[in-house]
């Protein structure tokens, strides 16, 4: 308990570290920390890795308050009210009503998550292979409605995803595709999941930190952490439903697969100021807009694990790389999971739970000293993650040099997708899950005497095709319309 | 089209189905891309290639330290196998910090270039000595 603790706590402060940091991400934290999981058990791993999701989530909103520069792009409305806070001398302030709401959104979502996997989970249970490729679709029906600016390159992404995974043998036949003949040896098993997602997350980041110039960041002259009004619990007076309506944001955004934090930020935010008696004082310095911003975000944590745990579909980015944790320990996330494995799902709730309170008292009562956290440069920080980089690559099949090649081929494709404009969380979803659509669609045509209307005759697998037709239809308004979350300024 | 399915499915031609499937979609959905690239720059009056003031890196961006950083990171995986992890990172480390640290135009700074060399030394031996004496886990 006391090592799991331990990690826990590792974890956040870590964590925390990697969302100040303007550039880094909760994503990039957990990718590149994985590797020491393979030291662990499942239990601790995930103290470890939860402690980094809460953590560099809830990091981000330092130096969004302290020098306007969301650290992760979950904190990007935290800037429009806290930072003018800041300027008028309540840094201090801001930043405990931020962690505070933080720590509210961290525990709403967690009470989300433990009352919403079970039952969905036992109803997943029931799923046959026809009803389980429908709810992969629909995932990715999903991640490409909600895409940011064009659903066509979303979906495209998503499949491009897809067709990677299918590179090497099809263990149904043991036969190899899409593999040129001096790299069979190497793609016998396809591309690995963790060369890929550090590749993507935090080698292209660095890559794109170097075309910027590894800029550093100041803290603005008369913006200090000292502040001139101290924190009150009173501030939280009136702003009940303010927490609980953006906390539940937060996390049924977290729920939708591909759905950054950003969209949660901004779609919290505009909510807040939609049902603001003040709507004019939102972006001038209200602690309204930055609860909302922060619960939502902090939301987002527990929401993003629900189709993870229930249905085996990660919520997000980091979810998706928490996939790779289970994998490390042979685990498979899915409608089982809870079932085979009730004292791991007890235990993730645990770590949830310690996470947040740890992240409250972390960032809470020293934050004087971890504010000072947005001066560490990145430029420092970057040799030494590629270092870790590098380990979690070559370890992943204990010492294949090609896998650490894969890390840079795939942080050029990162580099080359942002500059294209073509998402990254749906690719990395669309390769998790591109083996299992693979797998159901087979099994689902053969048992059915190869008949595709199987796919229409269930009532289950009816909704589902409700649920895409729904999520299709709202996409293509919502592009027709300019993209509400691309004119909001979703970014991640 | 389930005579198809059936031939698609058979043992022998299993694993090529899904491929040519995806791959299949994936094409359809790059034309419509294209599609949808000529409708916009039909509307908007635009060329659909347009060049002319087109930048693939930010403008002004920092050739140094992106080719620097990805020459390497080739050099460093090159340098794996001959040096071992260790003593390659140490290297490849400070080479990195040097050359994200280095400012344009001005001289390398000896307080810089000496926290590098730090970093380096102190970085690669801390984490072979964590993962490799500490999780038994394979390095380079």
């Amino acid at each position: 308990m006391l090592l799991n603790l331990g990690l826990a706590l590792l974890g956040t402060a870590v964590g925390i570290i990697f969302g100040a940091i303007p550039g880094m991400t909760a994503t990039m934290a957990v990718a590149v920390f994985l590797p020491m999981t393979y030291a662990f058990q499942l239990v601790p791993a995930l103290y470890l890795l939860l402690g980094l999701y809460v953590g560099g989530i809830s990091g981000g909103l330092i130096p969004a308050i302290l020098i306007n520069v969301p650290g992760t792009p979950s904190s990007v409305c935290t800037g429009f009210d806290g930072y003018p806070m800041a300027r008028r001398g309540e840094s201090e302030r801001a930043l405990k009503i931020g962690i505070t709401a933080s720590f509210f959104g961290g525990i709403i979502s967690l009470i989300v998550l433990a009352f919403l996997t079970p039952p969905l989970a036992r109803m997943a249970i029931k799923f046959s292979a026809i009803e389980k490729f429908l709810i992969i679709l629909f995932a990715m029906t999903v991640i490409a409605a909600l895409s940011k600016g064009s659903m066509t390159k979303g979906v495209f992404a998503g499949f491009l995803g897809v067709l990677l995974s299918l590179v090497g043998e099809l263990s149904m036949n043991n036969r190899m595709r899409m593999v040129p003949d001096m790299l069979k040896n190497e793609l016998r098993s396809g591309f690995q999941l963790l060369p890929l997602l550090i590749g993507l997350f935090a080698i292209c980041q660095m890559f794109q930190e170097a075309e910027k110039g590894m800029q550093s960041n100041n803290l603005e002259e008369g913006v200090t952490v000292e502040g001139a009004r101290k924190f009150s619990f009173s501030d939280f007076k009136g702003q009940t439903v303010n927490v609980i309506r953006s906390s539940l944001l937060g996390t049924f955004m977290g729920i939708l697969p591909g759905v950054g934090g950003s969209a949660a930020s901004l779609i919290a935010y505009s909510q807040t100021k939609s049902f603001s008696k003040h709507p004019e004082l939102m972006g001038k310095g209200a602690p309204e807009g930055l609860i909302a911003s922060e619960s939502s975000n902090n939301g987002l944590t527990g929401g993003a694990l629900v189709p993870l745990l229930s249905l085996g579909i990660p919520g997000d980015a980091t979810t998706a790389v928490l996939i790779g944790a289970f994998l490390l320990q042979g685990i498979q996330v899915g409608p089982l999971f809870i079932g085979q494995n009730p004292e791991i799902w007890n235990q993730i709730l645990w770590a949830l739970l310690a996470c947040n309170v740890l992240m409250f008292i972390v960032m809470f009562f020293p934050i004087k000293l971890i504010s000072q956290v947005v001066k560490v440069r990145s430029a420092r920080m970057y040799p030494v993650i590629l270092l870790m980089c590098i380990v979690g690559a070559y370890a992943t099949r204990s010492g294949v040099m090609f896998d650490v090649w894969c890390l840079l081929f795939f942080g050029v494709i990162g580099f080359i997708m942002n500059k294209i404009g073509l998402p990254t969380a749906p690719f990395l979803i669309g390769f998790i899950l591109g083996g299992d659509l693979e797998k159901y669609f087979i099994e689902a045509v053969k048992g059915n005497n190869y008949d595709l209307a199987v796919f229409f005759q269930r009532p289950i697998a009816l909704v589902i095709w409700a649920l895409i037709a729904i999520f299709l239809g709202y996409s293509i308004w919502d592009n027709m319309k300019g993209g509400t979350l691309e004119k909001m300024g979703v970014k991640d | 089209m389930q005579k198809m399915l059936r031939e698609w499915l058979k043992i022998r031609n299993m694993h090529l189905f899904f491929p040519y499937a995806i791959g299949t979609i994936c094409a359809i959905l790059f034309v419509i891309i294209l599609i949808q690239r000529a409708i916009k720059c039909k509307k908007e009056g635009t060329p659909f290639i347009n060049l002319k003031g087109y930048h693939f890196f930010r403008p002004g961006y920092d050739k140094v330290k992106l080719w620097g950083s990805f020459i390497l990171f080739i050099l460093y995986v090159m340098a794996l196998p001959v040096l071992h992890f260790a003593w390659a990172s140490v290297v490849f480390i400070f080479l990195f910090n040097v050359l994200f640290e280095m400012k344009p135009g001005k001289p390398f700074e000896a307080k810089s270039v000496l926290i590098s060399a730090v970093i380096a030394f102190a970085g690669s031996w801390g984490v072979w000595y964590l993962f490799y004496q500490v999780f038994n886990i394979t390095l380079p």
